[in-house]
């Protein structure tokens, strides 16, 4: 065997170093490891759309979903005009070279499947149900994209946003129902009651003991008689889901009701933009007349009406 | 067959079964008003929320209730006689399907936003077209398997342009909502669906009523009911115009509900000894009853959600129609 | 004496074929006509074309006055029509089905009064139906069926009957049974028609017989002067026996031409 040159050795060096490099460059966005910042961003669900749009720059986004541009869903929906979108599809999404996707628990699993076996990365953010799984999810988002600086500047924003909420309101304990088309309401464990309850309402759709979005008949939401109404924004295009706002049993409720209609787009992800709900609602509730409403009964069925200010 | 009862002793039984329907069915609801106290709720309007969930609520669900089952009932009885055909009704022939399409298109365009009576009009011209159609593809008088072939072909047709119609609607609820359309429900609808579906209910059974005699006569053939003096091209316009305006109007409040007017006049027929003019009424008032009763079964079955009734009539029909096919294949009728 | 009904000219085109050529006959009150013919001769044709079920040509009075001017209501109680198809949809009473040709008469009202109840009575007993009539029409024989149709033609009692082969299917007894309520209905000042293929009973029966053949009338007149081997020969390619008794004539068929 002849010896080997020194260089020889070098060029060896330098090719081994050369094919190292490949290796890591080839190695495949799962390669990226927590060190790097993820540079090519794309969102497949509307709630993880509006956390990565709040925490990540423009430049680092390489898609978001198409439901992020629809002002009725998404408080983003201006700054999503100047992003791409993508529509869900594996195939859209892998040919986008992505090195990280987030997607929200429902999104459908075979899309995720496919682009997983692809090898791409996929991280699942569950949907917020609460203040603390905004926090959570702010700040776990924030991990995922390097920005964790930021995520805990926004926690810190909605924290104090929620401080800055008149407390006086709490104690008068008012009752409020959530009403949405089809006659649906949000019950316990949901965020819109959260919302709600931290704005110093009792939730009717709690008060009976409802989990989740559930139905809320007509005749219960007319027979408890709640103070105050939470509608969403209907859309333009007619459907029969909204023609529950045109009962004349719901006019019958408004004429003794407060009634107020908060954009569904501030509830329907947890992002620290669900404070302006909450501010909303309690300004409402200022404006309430303060009645002795634990007197009359909540859930007076027969008593007549009593004579009340007109509002 | 022998008639058990007289005549008009089967119509005073089936008012009293249907006036004691329609009262379970105001007193049904999740508002748990106990019974009295909702009666005089209604009556007296002076009892607040609970003169509002009556008045507002109960009270139209029950109306509409009892005067859709009429409309299915009659217009089954009224198709059966003129078509001489056991087999035909309204769900089956696809006029409902038909009226929904006319009534989606009324609705999620926003034509009946702009102008109130273009969704009862709609639906009707939608039920008129069907029952033309069906006319015409199967002539009078055809095999039974012509005509549910006929109904077939117009079902499918206008239930895929009614999703069609649906699913180009800018609205996210719009495409669920073909589950109403097709299978029919009574939640939530309130005294505006009732005035809207009246007038043209009304007319459409004043036309059907007129019938009778021409449908007894019928028993013996089209030659021998013209000859016995009566004018056919104006029972068929009668039997079209007629169905097409209870049933469409019907459809727009309430969507398709199917196999009432199949199960309704069978069920009644021996009852009157077979003669399609007694059978009218029989049917109206046996329709009505059996739409409040599923109206009534739907709420106590489900009662927060909303279960459509096409679920239940078709739980029954269904079955009931295999089996009124199984009957007339041995029968060889 | 006027006719109380009287055709001229029908013609009926059908499939682009003249079903009916020309023909102009008379029914006068009193008489019991039988309209004679091979099969596609055109008699069903020319009996629907006069109860105006078919389009035709030509001209029509009932009585003293043309068709034209009568309602279908009054056209229905002057002329009663029995198809040849047997048809019955419903499993409908005996007695009500009868009751179906007191329609014309009853008005608005779907109640029958004395006259229906009566009308009906009497077509129940020239037919022998009297212990039927509480049985559903779908549960009869052949025979039943025939005379409960018959019956209902009855009941109309109209002033002219038009039947259209109505001895068909019939047990002998019945066959006599028929044609002895059609001559008395021509005693009482009524008239009938009605369209036969059995030669005998035309021949024992009908005061005039018509013959028709390719749609064009061949011979009318009295049973023998229309039944003679000629004819026969010529419109029904048979040979026949023809006797001649107290009761009329008798033909039987022996053999083909």
């Amino acid at each position: 065997m002849e010896r080997v040159t020194s260089r020889e050795l070098n060029s060896a060096a330098h090719l081994a170093a050369w094919l190292i490099g490949l290796a890591l460059a080839w190695g495949g966005p799962t390669q990226a490891g927590a060190d790097a910042r993820p540079t090519r961003i794309v969102s497949l669900n509307l709630c993880t759309d509006q956390l990565v749009m709040l925490l990540a720059e423009p430049e680092r986004i390489a898609a978001i979903s198409h439901l992020a541009r629809d002002p009725q869903l998404s408080v983003l929906a201006d700054d999503a005009q100047r992003l791409p979108v993508n529509y869900g599809q594996a195939e859209e999404v892998f040919l986008l070279k992505p090195d990280l996707v987030v997607a929200g628990s429902f999104n459908i699993n075979a899309s995720v499947d496919i682009l997983r076996r692809l090898g791409v990365r996929v991280e699942e953010l569950p949907s917020a149900n609460s203040f603390d799984e905004i926090r959570m999810s702010v700040r776990r988002m924030g991990k995922l994209l390097g920005s964790e600086a930021n995520a805990e500047r926004l926690v810190a924003e909605f924290d104090a946003r929620l401080a800055a909420v008149d407390r006086s309101t709490v104690s008068r304990s008012q009752l409020a129902a959530l009403y949405y088309a089809n006659s649906y309401t949000s019950g316990a464990g949901t965020l819109a009651a959260e919302v709600v309850q931290r704005a110093g309402f009792k939730n009717l759709g709690s008060e009976l003991g409802l989990e989740g979005v559930a139905e809320l008949p007509l005749e219960t939401l007319v027979m408890r008689r709640p103070d105050l109404v939470v509608t969403g924004l209907a859309y333009q295009a007619p459907a029969l889901a909204q023609e529950i706002f045109e009962h004349p049993a719901l006019a019958y409720l408004q004429q003794r009701s407060q009634k107020v209609a908060i954009p569904e787009n501030l509830w329907i992800c947890g992002t620290p933009f669900t404070a302006r709900a909450v501010e909303a609602l309690a300004d409402v509730g200022k404006a309430l007349p303060s009645k002795t409403a634990a007197a009359l009964g909540r859930s007076g069925a027969t008593a007549a009406d009593p004579p009340m200010a007109r509002k | 067959m022998r008639i058990e009862l007289s005549y008009p002793l089967l119509l005073a039984a089936l008012g009293l079964v249907t006036a004691v329907l329609f009262v379970v069915s105001l007193v049904t609801g999740p508002a748990g008003i106990a019974f009295f106290e909702s009666l005089e709720a209604l009556v007296t309007g002076r009892s607040g929320a609970a003169s509002i969930v009556m008045q507002e609520i109960r009270l139209p669900r029950a109306i509409l209730g009892a005067i859709i089952g009429a409309s299915l009932g009659l217009s089954g009885a009224a198709l059966q006689g003129y078509l001489r055909n056991p087999l035909a009704e309204p769900g089956l022939l696809g006029i409902s399907a038909s009226a929904s399409l006319g009534s989606v298109i009324a609705i999620y365009t926003g034509l009946s936003a702009a102008f109130t009576l273009a969704l009862p009009l709609m639906a009707l011209t939608g039920a008129a077209g069907a029952v033309l159609l069906v006319r015409l593809l199967a002539g009078a008088g055809a095999q039974t398997i012509t005509l549910i072939l006929a109904g077939v072909a117009v079902t499918s047709f206008a239930g895929a342009m009614t999703l069609l119609a649906l699913n180009l609607s800018p609205n996210p609820f719009a495409a669920l909502e073909i589950v109403f359309w097709m299978l029919g429900s009574l939640k939530d609808r309130s005294m505006t669906h009732v005035w809207l579906a009246l007038p043209f209910i009304l007319i459409g059974w004043a036309m059907l009523f007129q019938v009778g005699r021409a449908l007894d006569a019928l028993t013996l053939g089209e030659a021998a009911a013209a000859t016995l003096g009566f004018r056919l091209e104006r029972v068929q316009a009668l039997v079209v115009f007629g169905t097409a305006a209870c049933v469409g109007a019907a459809t727009s409040v309430a969507g398709a509900i199917g196999f009432i007017g199949l199960v309704v006049p069978h069920l009644l027929r021996p009852l009157v000894g077979a003669e399609p003019g007694r059978l009218l009424a029989a049917s109206a008032l046996g329709g009505a009853a059996v739409l409040l009763a599923a109206d009534i079964a739907v709420r106590i079955i489900a009662p927060e959600r909303d279960l459509k009734l096409g679920v239940l009539t078709a739980l029954i029909g269904a079955p009931f129609f295999l089996w009124l096919i199984f009957k007339q294949q041995r029968g060889g009728q | 004496m006027t006719s109380a009904l009287s055709a001229r000219s029908l013609c009926v085109r059908l499939g682009g074929r003249e079903v009916v050529k020309n023909v102009s006959l008379d029914l006068r009150p009193g008489e019991f006509v039988g309209l004679l013919g091979p099969n596609g001769a055109g008699k069903s044709t020319l009996l629907k074309a006069i109860m105006g079920l078919v389009a035709r040509s030509g001209r029509l009075t009932l009585g003293d006055r043309p068709i034209e001017a009568l309602t279908p209501t009054e056209s229905a109680r002057e002329v009663a029509y029995l198809p040849q198809e047997r048809e019955i949809n419903w499993p409908v009473q005996v007695r009500a089905l009868i009751g179906l040709g007191r329609s014309p008469h009853r008005g608005a009202s779907s109640v029958p009064g004395e006259a229906d109840r009566a009308a009906v009575d009497a077509a129940m007993a020239a037919m022998d139906l009297v212990e039927l009539q509480e049985r559903s029409s779908l549960e009869l024989s052949g025979g039943e069926r025939a005379r409960v149709l018959i019956a209902r033609a009855l009941a109309q009692e109209t002033p002219v009957l038009l039947t259209d082969e109505p001895a068909a299917g019939l047990d002998p007894a019945h066959q006599i049974t028929l044609m002895a309520t059609f001559r008395k209905l021509a005693r009482e000042g009524r008239s009938v028609l009605a369209s036969l293929h059995e030669l005998t009973l035309a021949g024992q029966w009908c005061d005039r017989v018509i013959l028709i053949a390719d749609g064009g009338i061949v011979a009318e007149g009295p049973p023998d002067a229309v039944l003679t081997p000629g004819n026969l020969a010529t419109v029904y390619g048979v040979r026949a026996r023809i006797t001649v008794s107290d009761d009329g004539l008798s033909v039987v068929p022996t053999g083909l031409i």
